[in-house]
């Protein structure tokens, strides 16, 4: 995947099909376009919510979840890159649930190396810019709790226990946290029509 | 007819599904409430990806050449096969 690239997810009727749209009429040259463009994405979720050894059979799961769904997918809604990390968020915590996996704490770097083959999640999906606007009006503690319960997949209490904080305030900041981005993300699509 | 109750009570239970934070009797309620399964997607986990792809930032890895050609396999037997 090079950088950069984003796919063309416009959802007016003259536009082009998206790429989940083409693969639910069963086109294969759009099954290597997900793969090619959100397979590191996926990859990336499953290793660091199961860690390597159980990312393979979960990236499995979610692909076949993807096939099966992407009729369901509506680009009025969801940019595709969204709708595919919360297709892969839910499997991989059914999976780690099935499996009893529990998360283990090691948070990722504030920032990632920048190669040539990296994509940068904010081209993929304007949430995902906008939610980073959101979380940078976020008190430093606030953002810590939502990064270890969405990134790493740690529970509630598992939150209090490593960041020593009350369960309450766990809570409380999660879900303030996600009210606000909800809410940003909702005046947004207001205000353009849709969100992309 | 739902209340107003039922209203924000739907609301906290998605809110608290879309961070992974119901029991099972919670999920079951919310199901009861509006009608929607575990599978359903809502503005909450939309909100909650968006971050994720926020927190992550950038990704380069990509997926291992023997995964990737499983997945390829699984593809075309789920694509061919009927709803």
């Amino acid at each position: 995947m090079t950088k950069g690239t984003k796919p063309d997810t416009k959802a007016d009727s003259s536009r082009e099909p998206t790429l989940l749209e083409r693969v639910s009429r069963g086109d294969k040259l759009a099954v290597s376009e997900v793969l090619e463009t959100y397979g590191p994405l996926i990859w990336s979720i499953a290793r660091k919510g199961l860690g390597p050894a159980l990312a393979e059979d979960a990236v499995q799961e979610v692909f076949i979840e993807i096939w099966k769904h992407a009729k369901r997918y509506d680009p009025e809604r969801a940019s595709e890159a969204a709708y595919i990390a919360t297709i892969a968020r839910r499997r991989v915590i059914d999976h780690g649930r099935r499996v009893g996996r529990r998360p283990e704490v090691e948070e990722v770097p504030e920032e990632t190396p920048d190669t040539d083959n990296s994509l940068e999640l904010v081209e993929l999906a304007d949430e995902a810019r906008i939610a980073k606007e959101a979380l940078a009006e976020l008190k430093p503690e606030q953002q810590r709790v939502l990064k270890l319960s969405i990134v790493e997949g740690l529970t509630h209490s598992e939150i209090a226990t490593t960041t020593q904080l009350p369960l309450g305030t766990v809570k409380s900041h999660a879900r303030r946290g996600l009210e606000r981005v909800r809410t940003l993300l909702q005046e947004r699509r207001e205000a353009s029509g849709e969100v992309r | 007819m739902s209340s107003p109750f039922d209203h924000l009570r739907t609301h906290e239970l998605c809110l608290g599904r879309a961070l992974n934070d119901l029991s099972p009797e919670e999920l079951r309620e919310l199901e009861q409430l509006n009608g929607t399964t575990e599978q359903d997607i809502d503005e909450f986990d939309i909100a909650v990806s968006a971050m994720h792809l926020a927190f992550l930032g950038e990704v380069d890895e990509p997926l291992p050449n023997e995964l990737r050609a499983r997945i390829e396999q699984s593809a075309s037997q789920t694509l061919g096969r009927p709803d």
